[in-house]
């Protein structure tokens, strides 16, 4: 070649081997970054390691597993808590499946679905270093009565001895049975309870060491097997997890082990200025379990579309009508009441986070109904779609229907607490029921006494605002609510006084069935919820949605929004600074 | 918040005018002082004004807007210029004000009228007030007239009473009894109050403010009783109830006429702030301060929800603030019945 | 002098226990407020709910219950209903906020109540005074929770002045002053226009006095004579009051504006604990107000009758 050619040639050769270059070091490096990263993490850019800043909107009453019992205290305590069964760490219906935790297997079920046998896992230490021994399972459920967890009654109402030991009658719980030296757990129970492995999962279930106090430590919670050890509380404003070193070395299948080195929570009531710190990206989520303020959900929806998604989570809102006095004993009322409500006004005044409905179960719960509802069959009316439910049309015929039932004028109070936009909801049910010909009154109770006022005998309450949030993916947790037995003269659960023959006898049958088998009775729930449907009982009009919504610097593709405890901070993994 | 009084209340005014023997009662003299203050006029006019348009709530409600104070209108659309507009938007926006005869200032959250709420909310806040101010003239009237002249142990045991009431943190009263009521309501004796009734924050309000009018009152009566008109009664032989009504309480007019005015004001402002923490008038009845409360958490999206109650009641308040001031220069120039708050 | 102090020391006692036992009735009034349900959780049974109201004392007869609260309080071991939480320590924790927010407001509304009615009354009569004696009664005449809400709106929303809420520690002088700039204001508006109002009066009428006259024609500087002997006389009042004040805030706006700011404070505590319908915080806030306000206005006292002989035999207690 020419001198001027080589010189070219040889210019182009070294552009290519430098590009060469430099395209294995870009491969290189990215192989590098992923292998030190678990598997399936495909780009690059984020790293283990950072301290994830969470915003809480309430403070978790308390930390302590065996005493917490709102969403903030259980999203954090199952990360740090483990108990022998856990939910998958997935989002979707993937995450309602159960999986052992630290347990080798889902307990074995024998004697006609009243004994439950499961192994520890050997070599399991708590954060602090002590081994686990399988008679720490026993120590869990006691403590769990002595302090008095909220939702012991799943305990005493099941396992044998449970409401004994409870009561000061016997010093141990006699219906587990537990041998250290094989680490064999044998659960006993009263009576088939097919949903009993989610009472296992509970993190008030997760194992604490033999001996903690049985009084709730909340400010300094006991050690845990998790993936992460809380390490410092200042009540009301702010606590700190801290990665596990130990948790690794257990290799459980299925737990992730974690990849930010820290979580700090700090609370933020003010859900506004949450809103604008994730949105500013100095907070890394927002809670979950608030409401996206009204005057952010366009903002958000527009400047952060690529890490916010509305979750449509397993919770119902509804009206509940007390059906054994007047005048919603009378159907023809029931039946206008639900007509007058339009779902789609209600879905506004939530700001548009309710799905609305007109079934009882969430779709995420394995027997939930869909297609139109057959409300009012009784009088003939046809069935109807929730988005159009509360037309003018709607009105002028409930007020027929008032009229038929001879109830023109009848008085009413409407039920609700302060909070919005449940506040909201109670206004609108007593304006419409003043719209088709009842004389309706609302009350405001506070929320931090509304749940005691309603449940009350001696209040007796006619209608008001209800939610349903599940305990754990099974419709027989949300038939709760429906069941004649829930009727208390404190803290009724079953708001409705509902007491069904029909419910009753398919309740009773279908809760005998494992949570694992559940969806061969799908078809006999979907029946159900066609059936209260059917008989206007309640009015149900919106599944909550609740806001998956997280600053940039996490890793959204991979992130987990889990069915039951929201947003898995076991999964969250930073940017690489 | 002690009251200044050094014992001479005259007609000597510094203002230099000659004292007239020749009967010019003290009220007409007030009445030409205050017709000369432009100002306090001015802002006794624009009290009037609010209070007039509160009034006319039902006609404005019937005529102009079509629509009730608590008539929904959430999956309403209506025609702004041709185009059809969601009264409340998808994600609960309301629509501004549209300067039209429907929702002239726009909605609120659940549809309803804002400017039809604003009115309907006035004649409550406004009735509150009143009822209020009235409450605390009599009670502070009766207590300070009573402990200033009887002296002795009976004036000990009221200002106990009083100091008690003055000590505890008012709103931490207000939002205690509030809550507690808006439960079950009351009823002692003959008195059933339902718990949305507006005579409980009335009745609230009435009495945290008594020992601010009872103290001023009591220290003017201590020094009245001391005068000669009241010891020529009792030479007279007239009993003391009839000293108390016939010859002190017609001299504690211009005070009690000066609170009535500044305490109108607090009381207006108080009702907010408790409807605002849920303690007063409750949904879905409408005051200024649930106006206020429901306003706020979309300030930044539609934050005419807020300030158009807000410029109403300051309005308002001024009003009747700088026109109690202008009256109490008129009835008492040399500002020897100083109310420092 | 020591005969008035003993007699105060008395009536505060007693204003004190009454003020705890009304409290505690007013919450035993309300239907439905059995802490023990809200303790015992939302599936307890009948025999959950007695089990905790045995070992809470709730079934004991009232005046039971009520001393063994007291005791609680004056042991330091009150513990709250709704959180597990001693309320002492909450509240030492939750005091440097709330005496930030109404101290420094205090500093803001005594300075600028000064210069305000300082510059009106020596105009008396002419446009300015005018115009600053409506500014003052706006200021009077807005709630001081609005005021927040617009500061909020403006400052903070459109022009990202300062940020709407929370605290910071004096760790950090720039983002205390930074996080309580709006809500100090918010709170001295209102007391700016009264203390201005009262200082503009104060020196109108001592403006007029013989002394002032004399002192004039004497040949002293209107700044001598504005410093030394107008400014004197006029201050006692806004010294007096501003204790008061103080007081009188720290039970009633402190609280609202807390909440509008979410400055975590005695204020924002107590709003909290009596939304929960959680006696034992309200029992020692409403306490501790009242304490505040008795000394407070026992000093106020004092100093007023110590400056002006007059007034003891009108106003003393």
């Amino acid at each position: 070649m020419r001198r001027n050619n080589r010189l070219a040639f040889l210019g182009a050769v070294g552009v290519s081997l430098a590009t060469v270059v430099v395209a294995l070091g870009t491969v290189s490096a990215g192989a590098s970054a992923n292998s030190s990263v678990s598997a399936g993490h495909a780009s690059g850019g984020y790293a283990p390691g950072g301290t994830l800043q969470v915003s809480m909107g309430s403070p978790p009453e308390s930390l302590d597993p065996q005493s917490g019992y709102s969403s903030e205290s259980q999203e954090a305590d199952w990360l740090v808590y483990t108990p022998l069964v856990t939910y998958a760490h997935k989002s979707g219906l993937a995450g309602d499946t159960l999986i052992p935790g630290l347990a080798t297997a889902l307990p074995a079920v024998s004697d006609g679905g009243t004994t439950y046998t499961a192994t520890l896992r050997k070599g399991l230490k708590y954060s602090n270093g002590v081994a686990v021994k399988a008679s720490d399972f026993t120590y869990t459920i006691e403590r769990d009565l002595k302090v008095g967890w909220g939702g012991d009654s799943f305990y005493t109402s099941n396992i044998v001895g449970a409401a004994a030991y409870q009561a000061g009658k016997s010093k141990t719980i006699s219906g587990i049975v537990t041998n250290d030296a094989t680490g064999q757990i044998v659960i006993h129970l009263l009576a088939p309870y097919g949903a009993f492995d989610n009472v296992l999962a509970f993190p008030s279930s997760g194992l604490v060491p033999t001996g903690t106090a049985m009084t709730a430590q909340s400010t300094s919670p006991p050690p845990g097997v998790g993936a992460y050890e809380i390490t410092s509380v200042k009540p009301n404003v702010s606590f700190t997890l801290k990665k596990n070193p130990l948790f690794a070395g257990f290799h459980i299948p299925g737990i992730p082990t974690g990849y930010v080195d820290a979580v700090q929570v700090t609370i933020q009531t003010n859900a506004n200025t949450e809103a604008q710190d994730v949105l500013d990206n100095t907070s890394d989520e927002f809670d979950w379990g608030d409401v996206l303020p009204p005057a952010y959900v366009a903002q958000v929806e527009s400047q952060a579309k690529n890490r916010y998604t509305p979750e449509t989570l397993a919770a119902t809102d509804y009206f509940w009508l007390n059906v054994h006095i007047a005048p919603f004993n009378n159907v023809l009322v029931r039946e206008a009441a639900n007509l007058a409500v339009s779902r789609v006004a209600l879905q506004r005044l939530a700001s548009g986070q309710i799905t609305p409905t007109c079934y009882y179960l969430p779709p995420s719960i394995v027997g939930a109904a869909s297609g139109p509802c057959p409300l009012g069959a009784p009088s003939g009316n046809g069935s109807y779609s929730a988005s159009s439910l509360g037309s003018s049309a709607d009105v002028a015929l409930a007020q027929k229907l008032v009229k038929r039932a001879n109830l023109v004028g009848a008085p009413v109070s409407v039920w609700t607490e302060n909070r919005e936009p449940f506040q909201a909801f109670g206004t609108y049910l007593n304006a419409q029921l003043n719209a088709i010909g009842l004389k309706s009154t609302l009350k405001v109770i506070n929320s931090g006494v509304f749940d005691p006022t309603i449940g009350s005998a001696k209040v007796d309450p006619q209608a008001g605002w209800g939610e349903w949030s599940q305990d754990y993916p099974n419709p027989g947790d949300f038939y709760l609510v429906l069941d004649a037995r829930s009727i208390e003269p404190v803290n009724n659960l079953n708001l409705g006084y509902i007491d069904d023959p029909h419910i009753q006898s398919t309740i009773i049958r279908l809760d005998k069935v494992q949570s694992s088998d559940l969806p061969s009775v799908a078809s006999q729930w979907q029946a159900l919820e066609k059936y209260v449907d059917s008989k206007d009982y309640q009015i149900n009009f919106g599944y909550e949605v609740s806001p998956f919504f997280l600053s940039d610097r996490v890793d959204f593709a991979t992130a987990v929004f889990q069915p039951v405890f929201g947003d898995d901070w076991s999964t969250f993994e930073l940017k690489s600074s | 918040m002690s009251a200044t009084y050094d014992g001479g209340v005259g007609l000597l005014a510094v203002t230099g005018e000659p004292y007239t023997a020749a009967g010019v009662a003290p009220y007409r003299l007030a009445l030409r002082r205050l017709r000369h203050n432009y100002t306090a006029l001015f802002f006794g006019f624009l009290f009037l004004l609010v209070v007039a348009i509160c009034l006319l709530a039902p006609e404005y409600a019937r005529y102009i807007a079509h629509t009730g104070p608590n008539d929904q209108h959430i999956t309403e659309v209506i025609n702004i210029n041709g185009k059809p507009v969601d009264v409340v938007s998808l994600t609960g926006v309301p629509i501004g004000p549209t300067w039209h005869s429907r929702f002239f200032l726009g909605a609120d959250s659940f549809g309803r009228d804002l400017a039809v709420r604003l009115l309907y909310g006035g004649r409550t806040s406004l009735a509150i007030g009143a009822m209020a101010t009235a409450v605390t003239l009599v009670l502070a009237t009766i207590l300070g007239l009573v402990s200033g002249y009887y002296r002795g142990w009976v004036d000990g045991v009221i200002s106990r009473i009083l100091d008690i009431v003055w000590a505890y943190p008012a709103l931490l009263l207000a939002i205690a009894i509030g809550v507690s009521l808006a439960t079950g309501g009351i009823s002692i004796g003959p008195i059933v109050l339902n718990s949305g009734s507006i005579f409980i924050p009335t009745f609230i309000i009435g009495i945290v403010y008594v020992p601010y009018v009872a103290r001023p009152i009591r220290a003017e009566v201590l020094a009245l009783r001391e005068r000669e008109f009241v010891e020529a009664a009792r030479a007279l032989g007239f009993s003391n109830l009839r000293i108390m009504t016939s010859e002190i309480l017609p001299n504690l007019s211009s005070t009690i006429v000066v609170f009535a005015a500044l305490q109108l004001a607090h009381s207006i402002i108080l009702e907010a702030a408790l409807s605002y923490l849920g303690a007063g008038v409750q949904p879905p009845a409408s005051s200024w301060g649930t106006l206020l409360a429901s306003g706020t958490p979309l300030f930044t999206v539609a934050p005419y929800l807020t300030l158009a109650p807000a410029a109403l009641l300051v309005a308002a308040c001024l009003g009747v603030n700088i026109f109690g001031d202008g009256l109490r220069q008129a009835l008492d120039p040399r500002g020897t019945v100083a109310v420092t708050r | 002098m020591a005969r008035f102090l003993a007699r105060r020391l008395a009536s505060s006692v007693l204003v004190l226990f009454t003020v705890s036992v009304l409290t505690f009735l007013i919450f035993e009034v309300i239907p439905n407020g059995n802490p023990a349900l809200r303790i015992a959780g939302r599936t307890a049974t009948a025999a959950n709910i007695a089990a905790v109201e045995k070992a809470y004392g709730f079934n004991k007869p009232i005046y039971i219950q009520y001393l063994r609260t007291m005791e609680q309080i004056f042991t330091g071991k009150i513990v709250s209903y709704a959180q597990n939480l001693n309320v002492l320590s909450q509240l030492k924790a939750d005091l440097p906020v709330t005496a930030s927010l109404v101290l420094g407001a205090a500093v803001l509304w005594t300075l600028f109540g000064i210069i305000f009615g300082l510059v009106a009354g020596l105009n008396a009569g002419g446009r300015i005074d005018t115009a600053i004696t409506v500014l003052n009664f706006v200021g009077i005449s807005a709630p001081s929770f609005v005021i927040g809400y617009v500061l909020i709106y403006f400052l903070s929303f459109k022009f990202h002045v300062f940020p709407s809420s929370g605290y910071v520690g004096l760790s950090d002088p720039l983002g205390w002053a930074d996080h309580l700039v709006m809500p100090w204001f918010s709170l001295a508006i209102l007391y700016t226009g009264i203390y201005a109002q009262v200082l503009r009066s104060r020196v109108v009428d001592t403006l007029n006095e013989d002394f002032v006259r004399t002192a004039r024609a004497k040949g002293l500087s209107r700044r001598r004579v504005l410093l030394h002997h107008v400014l004197r006389t006029s201050i006692s009042p806004i010294v007096s009051l501003c204790g008061l004040d103080v007081a009188a805030v720290l039970g009633g706006s402190a609280i609202i504006i807390e909440v509008v700011f979410n400055l975590p404070g005695v204020g924002n505590y107590a709003a909290q604990s009596i939304g929960a319908l959680d006696v034992p915080p309200v029992l020692v806030i409403t306490m501790f107000g009242a304490f505040a306000v008795v000394i407070f206005s026992t000093i106020a006292d004092v100093i007023y009758a110590l400056l002006d002989p007059r007034i003891r035999v009108a106003s003393s207690l």
